[in-house]
Order: structure tokens, then sequence, then C-alpha cells
């Protein structure tokens, strides 16, 4: 455990956010991504909502975990997720009505989104709040950085259009046309292209991931070889020294043996 | 004597991948040829060249999108290429798509094509769907609204049956055949359809040198055309409607095309006789249930690419040793073959002709102002190329 953290505490935030990528590198929460990921301005908002529950829920989960019953552990996690969820529907609903209504049941769905419960299963329960609650903005940030990127090809492929409209007041912040009109490809809108989309960069996540380990594996093996290189250099040095050293014993020991009898002898009178 | 040594399976067949593709290719070519003359002679000059543009186009952006691939993946190009036959998908999925889309859609369609429906897969001889379908398919979801109006031929046999419901009755059936100018017409491929699927003498020729030839077997185009014939001709027969109603139903879209050139696909159908047989009963099942009950309007497509998904598990129902199981073997086909037959013609049973929109106008005023009221329904009608 120790040397998975340290790992993971040496690698950058980039790396981190690939490696424990909670959508292309876990394939956690997958429903939402292939649902949501229409447009920018769904993509953030949906992320956002994300990175809200899964904090606070790490938060109490690390809290009330060396309280709760070991049966009864997942009915209790859920109650908090749910509660969470709702109060972020309802706020939601309160100053965000079109986003609201454009990510309609998914954002209920986050209660039952993988990335939560497992999060609260697999590390809030047995860590301290604060490295629960830096876990979970990491795994929501991971989880904005995929829905954006997904969101991004496919609401440019599809439609055109890159825009992002502005949640609270419902203004369009910015619009660009980055395909003319005519060559949009609006396969990329429906669910095949979600699912199109979702493949090719699960693909290279996993090439990356695979290329660098490979990476890591190659100089780990150099390091090794060196290592051995380094180290039957040394045993060969350490023996040509003891070679050296009992040649030179032996010739100490000639003039030597002489006076040791001499010694003895004192010894003895002694 | 000499002993050779090789690993199974141990290839008897003259014929080599490259000789079938080959003469598949030069196949297509004679249906491309017609195709463009066809067009010339019916519409003008501009549409012939437009049919041969399409064409270099697409097989231009298969060949370079392999070439990309094999220079990216470190392998060589030009036996990357010879061996996997791009051209192949890219010259069917022209064929298979109407003269009205663009040049853009094309290529993009072949570039996914190549990519998503063969590469991701390992190339040639390891793809699930046939890539030409698949483009297809690609084709038209995504540039359904981005269509040439310049290029326009009216409403194809498909559509315009489609209006119906694919079901009529004996007085609807004439005014609405004799605007492809006939039966025979259409045998011979004098309408507007998908560029490559009208002239069903032609292919059906092609299709007999093929399996002369040993280039493909002849299981699946007869049973893929036989049973739309019969089964069709039932269903007609159930609502009154002759034999003309069958021989429409094989005529017009792409079931004789996709019978002899895409069920034929040695790579994305059943390895065995017995299971070539249910894949082409079942995918010309679909096509009738896709005809009649959903809203596209031409089923062949997306039968083929059902019955694709279908293959593996065809294969493993099939498997083992063929002369020993080929009694277990036939009637496992029979059982198949006569539950889908019994769902099909249910399907057809429950089906209901329908007149389309303007036909009310039609029974009170003359036929002339109907005609121009239908057909700009018929052109707008969902998402429906001629496939």
């Amino acid at each position: 455990m120790t040397a998975v953290e340290n790992k993971e505490a040496k690698m950058g935030f980039f790396k981190e956010m690939i490696y424990n990528n909670p959508v292309f590198g876990l394939y956690l929460g997958i429903c939402s991504v292939l649902a949501i990921t229409t447009t920018i301005t769904n993509a953030i908002g949906m992320g956002m909502a994300v990175i809200v529950v899964l904090v606070l829920s790490n938060i109490l989960v690390s809290l009330i975990a060396p309280i709760t019953p070991d049966e009864i552990h997942i009915p209790v996690y859920i109650v908090i997720i749910a509660s969470l969820v709702t109060i972020v529907g309802m706020v939601m609903q309160a100053y965000m009505p079109s986003l609201y209504s454009s990510l309609g049941a998914f954002i209920d769905l986050i209660v039952v989104n993988c990335i939560i419960l497992g999060r609260a299963e697999a590390f809030a329960c047995n860590h301290n709040p604060l490295e629960s609650a830096r876990d979970g903005l990491m795994m929501g940030l991971s989880y904005t950085f995929s829905v954006l990127a997904m969101s991004f090809i496919r609401q440019v492929l599809g439609t055109g259009v890159l825009s992002f409209t502005n949640p609270l007041t419902s203004t369009e912040v910015f619009a660009f046309r980055l395909i003319p009109a005519g060559y949009e490809i609006s396969v990329f809108t429906t669910q095949t292209g979600s699912f199109l989309t979702f493949a090719i960069l699960a693909a290279l996540v996993a090439a990356y991931k695979n290329a660098n380990d490979r990476k890591v594996a190659e100089a780990e093996k150099a390091r090794k070889v060196a290592a051995a290189k380094a180290a039957a250099e040394a045993k060969k040095a350490a023996a040509a020294k003891a070679a050296a050293a009992k040649a030179e014993a032996v010739k100490a020991e000639a003039p030597k043996a002489a006076p040791a009898p001499a010694a003895k002898a004192e010894e003895v009178k002694a | 004597m000499k002993l050779t040594f090789e690993p199974a399976p141990h290839y008897r067949s003259p014929q080599s991948t490259g000789g079938i593709m080959k003469e598949l290719t030069l196949c297509l070519c004679a249906v491309t040829l017609f195709a463009v003359i066809y067009y010339t002679m019916a519409f003008g000059a501009s549409y012939g060249l437009r049919v041969v543009i399409m064409m270099a186009l697409a097989v231009l952006a298969g060949c370079a999108t392999e070439a990309v691939y094999y220079k990216a993946t470190k392998q060589d190009v030009v036996k990357g290429i010879c061996s996997s036959y791009p051209w192949v998908t890219a010259m069917i999925l022209t064929l298979i798509s109407s003269i009205d889309n663009s040049y853009y859609a094309i290529v993009v369609s072949v570039v996914i094509a190549i990519i998503f429906g063969k590469l991701v897969f390992g190339g040639f001889g390891q793809n699930i769907f046939n890539p030409a379908a698949f483009g297809e398919a690609i084709l038209m979801n995504s540039f359904a609204a981005a269509k040439s109006a310049d290029f326009a031929t009216g409403a194809t046999p498909t559509q315009a049956i489609k209006t119906y419901g694919w079901m009529l009755s004996a007085e609807n059936f004439g005014p609405m055949v004799e605007r492809y100018g006939g039966l025979g017409k259409m045998l011979l491929g004098q309408y507007p359809s998908t560029i490559g699927s009208t002239c069903a003498i032609l292919i059906l020729l092609c299709g007999a040198v093929m399996i002369i030839r040993k280039d493909i077997d002849w299981q699946a185009p007869v049973f893929y055309i036989g049973t739309i014939f019969v089964v069709s001709l039932l269903i007609g027969l159930m609502h009154g409607a002759g034999v003309w109603y069958a021989v429409f139903q094989v005529l017009a879209g792409g079931v004789v095309f996709g019978g002899v050139f895409m069920m034929t696909d040695p790579v994305t159908s059943p390895v065995t006789i017995p299971g070539r047989v249910i894949f082409a009963v079942g995918a010309a099942c679909f096509t009738l249930i896709f005809r009649l009950r959903s809203n596209m309007a031409d089923g062949v497509l997306y039968s083929i690419l059902l019955m694709n998904m279908l293959t593996p598990a065809i294969d493993k129902l099939m498997d083992g040793n063929q002369i020993k199981n080929a009694a277990k073997n036939v009637r496992t086909v029979l059982i198949a073959c006569a539950v889908m037959l019994a769902i099909t013609l249910g399907v057809g049973f429950i089906a209901e002709g329908k007149l389309p929109a303007g036909a009310a106008v039609e029974k009170a005023s003359e036929t002339v102002t109907a005609e121009t009221a239908a057909v700009p329904e018929v052109l707008y009608a969902d998402n429906a190329s001629g496939n």
C-alpha cells in the first residue's frame, strides 16, 4: 500500500489524471458520460455537480466510516450520496434551470454513479477527511476533464460549432464555427458517435499507459542491468582487492611470523 | 514420395484471395460503368461525370487512409494496401449510396468505414461488420441533411412504396410502378435509385460469373433473394396482391446488389454452408420486417449489418464436423429458418397498407396535382436514402 501511495505521490497532476482516470482508465460512470457529452455546457455542468458531490461525500464518508457497522455501510453511504445529490439537483434547478432541464435525469443518476460509491468504498472509508477531500477533487477533476474532452470532440464534429453558454444567466459566452455548415458529421451528436468517441479516447489512454509502462519497465530493466553490472564490477573489484589484500597479508605475514613467537614468549613471560 | 507439412487449414481451392478480389473488382467496375452510362443517358453528362468523380474520390480516400495507417504503424504500405483491398469497400459504398450525396460525405464515410469498420478490428479478415455497409450507415445517419439539390433524381421506388407502407393494392401499384417504366425497365435498371443497385440483370450476371468461377458461394445470394421473393409472394397473397408485388420487392432497393455483393463477403458471413443458409434467410426476414414495420425506406443495409453481428453465433451453432453432423445441422437450419419465416409472415399478416397524405387529394381532384403534392413529401420523408 505504501508503495502504491508513493507511486501516486510521485506522479504529476496530469499523469495522475490519465492513470487514475475514472472514465477512460477504470471505466466507471460511463452511462452519464455517454449520454450528456453532447455540448460543452452540459459537460461542465455535469462535471461541477460530480465534483461537489464527490468531495462532500468523500469527506462525510471518511468522517462517518469509523462508527458505521460494516453490515450496513453501503446503505449508509448511499443515503449520504443521495442527500447530497438531491441538494445539488435542487440548487441547480433553482439557479441554472436551463442546464437542469438539459441534463434531466442524469443529475439524479449521479446517486448511482459508480465513481462516487467506488471512491467512498475504496478510498474515503479508510483515510482521513483531508486526504479524502483531495481524492474527491482529483477524481472529480479527471471526470470533468474526460467529459470535456468527449463533448469537445462530439460537439465540434457533430455540429461544427464550439459554444459555451453560461448556465447561471443562460447567455452565450462564446460560439465559434470550426467546421463550415454542411460539412459537420452529425452522427457524432447521436449515441453512435458517443460510443465511437469513447472508444477512441479510451484506446488512446490505454495506448499512452502501455507505452509509458513499457518505458518505465525498460528503464527499470536498464537500471537493474546497470546495478547488476555495477555489483559484478564491485564484486570483481572486491575480489581483486581481497586477492591483493591476501597477497599483501601473505607478504606481511612473512615478516610478522618472526616477531609473533617473540610476542608469545613475552606473554608467557608475563 | 514427397511429404509436405503445413499448418491447417489446408487450402485446396485454386482461387487465391487476390484472384477473387480481382474478379470482384472487375464486376464492380462493370456495374459502375453501367451506372455512368445510365446517368449520362438519362440525366446528362454532368451526372455521369459525378458518378466517376465520386468513385475515384472514394477509392482514393480508401487507399490513402490505409496508406496513412500502415505508415503510422510502420508496416509496408504497398503490401498492406494490396492485401487489404480498400478499393472494394470504397466501390461498394459508392455504389450503394445515392447520387445526391456530396463528395465530402462519401470521402468521410469511406474514411470512417475503413478505420472503424476494418482497421481497428485488425484489418482485412478480422472485421465484424461489412465495412461498406458500416460506412453507408454512417453516411445515411450523418449526411441526410447535406444532400446536393442540384443532383436530385426524384423519389426512388423504395421511397415511393414506403409512403404506402410497402403494401399496395393493384390499382395503386400500376401508377406507382409506371413512374419507373414498369417492372421490365426496373429489371434493366432504367430508374433512379442508389448508384449501383439498379440493374438487376447485370448484377445477377456478375453474380453468376462469380459463382461459376467459384469466387462466391451460390447459397447466400440464392437463399437471400429467393426468401424475399417467396415470403413477399405469400404476404402479397394474404393481402390480395399478385406476383408483381414479390417481383417489385426483389427489384426495388438493394436486394439484388446486397445479395450478390454484400451477403457473400467471405469475412463477415458464416464459414459453413448451413450457416450461410441461416445467414441469408435471416437477413431476408429482417429486410422484409424492416420494410414493413420500420420507418426506414429500405431494410437491406441494416439487415446485413444485424446478421453480420450474429455471424459468430451462427458459426458457433454450426461448429464441428460438417459431414458427421450433417443431419443435426440440417435440422438446426430448418428449425431456425422456420421460426424466422413464421415471424416474418406474422409481421406481414398484420401489416397494413396505408395511403400517403396526398392520396385523398388524388381521389378528389385530378392526378397531376396530387403527384406534385406527394413528391416533395416523399423527397423529405425521414432520412431514407435509396438503400
